[in-house]
C-alpha cells in the first residue's frame, strides 16, 4: 500500500461518517495521509466547545427533521446537505492548498481567508464557500472542511442563529459569513465534478493513491465512536 | 533558552512540577502556547478524575482548531485552574504560571526533560 488512502464515504448519517473520519484519522496516525470525501443530509454540526442553544434553533431544527451533530473540532457551526461537500485530511495538519488547487482546477479564482475559510473572488463577488476547521491529538489529526455547491441557504439562515445574544456562557460563538454555493458561478456544476477534482489535486501533490473502502477500517471502533457522537450528552453537553 | 528551568518538559510539550511527595503542578510550554496561537477556550478535567501518563487530559482551542493536552503523570486531580475556564487567553499571556491541573498520588510519569534538553528537542521539529 502506499502512503496515501482516498475514502469515499458511503452514508448520509452525519454521526456514521464522523466515526468514520475520527477512526481514519486513528488509522493514518503517523502512517499514512487520507483524503475522505463525505457528505450528510439535512444537519447542523456545531463546533467542540460551542453551546447549542446559542448556534441552532432548535425548535426549526426539530420540525424540520434537522439532525445535530457536534464534531471534534474548532470553529462554528454549519449546515449540511446534499449539496454540500465535505472533505477530510487525515493525517495532515492543513492542506488547504489541495482545495485551492481542485478549484483552480475547476475554474475557479480563490483566496484564503485570515479565519482558514476559502472565498470566491471575481468582480461581482467575494463570499465564502468552504469553512475549516483542525484537530491534533499527539499524532493524530486532521484538516476537515465543507464546500458549498447547492446548499439550500433558506434553511440554513433559518436554522443557524449566530447572532442570537446570550449574557451567559462562554463558548465559541459562530462568526456570521457571507457565503456563495458554487454553483450561482458556475450552475453547471456538480457534487461529483467537485470530488473528482479534490481526489486529482490530492494525487497531483502526493501521487497516486489507494483506494480504501469502510470495511477497511475497525467497524467496532467506529461504532463505539458513532455511539459517542450520537449521545444526547455529547451533543447536547449535558 | 525559552523555557524556564525550574520545572520539567514532556515531548508533547506540557510542564510539570513536583511540588511535595506525589503533587505535580502540571500546564503547557511557552513553545507549545506559541504554536496553538490566540486560545479561545480550554476544558479541563473535573477534581477526582483520575489522569493517566501520556493520555489526554484537557484541550484548548484556538482558531478553529482543537488539541488535546496531554497528562505528563498519572494520579488523581486535586485542584483545576478555574481562571482558565474565562480566560484562557492567560495561557498565551503567561503559560509558567497558567497551570492547568494539580495532580496528587501520582504514581508514574512521561519521559521528562530538563528546559536545556527540552530547548535542544524543540530544535529537532
Amino acid at each position: 500500500m502506499s502512503g496515501t488512502l482516498i475514502l469515499q464515504g458511503n452514508s448520509f448519517d452525519p454521526y456514521y461518517n464522523l466515526a468514520v473520519e475520527e477512526t481514519l484519522a486513528g488509522y493514518c496516525a503517523g502512517k499514512y495521509k487520507a483524503l475522505y470525501l463525505w457528505q450528510n443530509d439535512n444537519t447542523v454540526v456545531i463546533g467542540k466547545n460551542q453551546d447549542i442553544h446559542d448556534e441552532v434553533d432548535l425548535e426549526y431544527a426539530g420540525t424540520h427533521d434537522i439532525r445535530l451533530a457536534r464534531r471534534v473540532s474548532g470553529g462554528g457551526a454549519v449546515y449540511h446537505d446534499k449539496g454540500n461537500l465535505n472533505f477530510t485530511f487525515a493525517g495532515s495538519q492543513n492542506e488547504t492548498d489541495v482545495i485551492v488547487r481542485a478549484m483552480t482546477i475547476l475554474g475557479f479564482n480563490v483566496q484564503t481567508t485570515g479565519r482558514n475559510d476559502i472565498e470566491i473572488v471575481s468582480d461581482r463577488i467575494s463570499a465564502k464557500f468552504s469553512g475549516n476547521a483542525y484537530y491534533k491529538s499527539g499524532c493524530t489529526c486532521f484538516h476537515h472542511g465543507t464546500i458549498l455547491i447547492d446548499t439550500d441557504f433558506d434553511v440554513m439562515s433559518k436554522v443557524l442563529t449566530p447572532d442570537k445574544d446570550k449574557l451567559e456562557g462562554h463558548g465559541v460563538k459562530s462568526v456570521k459569513s457571507r457565503v456563495v454555493n458554487l454553483c450561482e458561478v458556475m450552475p453547471t456544476i456538480t457534487v461529483d465534478d467537485v470530488k473528482s477534482a479534490i481526489i486529482k489535486a490530492f494525487e497531483e501533490k502526493f501521487g497516486k493513491s489507494d483506494a480504501i473502502s469502510i470495511t477497511d477500517l475497525d467497524a467496532s471502533e467506529a461504532e463505539k465512536v458513532r455511539v459517542r457522537l450520537a449521545s444526547r450528552e455529547w451533543i447536547y453537553g449535558c | 533558552m525559552s523555557e524556564r528551568n525550574d520545572r520539567q518538559y514532556a515531548k508533547e510539550h506540557e510542564w510539570a512540577i513536583f511540588e511535595e511527595d506525589g503533587i505535580c503542578r502540571v500546564g503547557i510550554s511557552f513553545y507549545a502556547q506559541k504554536e496553538l496561537g490566540n486560545l479561545v477556550f480550554a476544558n479541563l478535567p473535573e477534581v477526582g478524575d483520575t489522569v493517566t501518563a501520556g493520555t489526554p487530559f484537557a484541550d484548548v482551542e484556538s482558531i478553529k482548531t482543537v488539541s488535546d493536552v496531554y497528562s505528563p503523570v498519572t494520579g488523581i486531580v486535586k485542584e483545576i485552574n478555574e481562571a482558565l475556564l474565562d480566560s484562557p487567553e492567560l495561557i498565551n499571556e503567561d503559560p509558567y504560571n497558567a497551570w492547568f491541573a494539580v495532580i496528587e498520588n501520582v504514581t508514574d510519569k512521561c519521559e521528562l526533560m530538563s528546559a536545556e534538553e527540552y530547548d535542544a528537542y524543540i530544535e529537532t521539529i
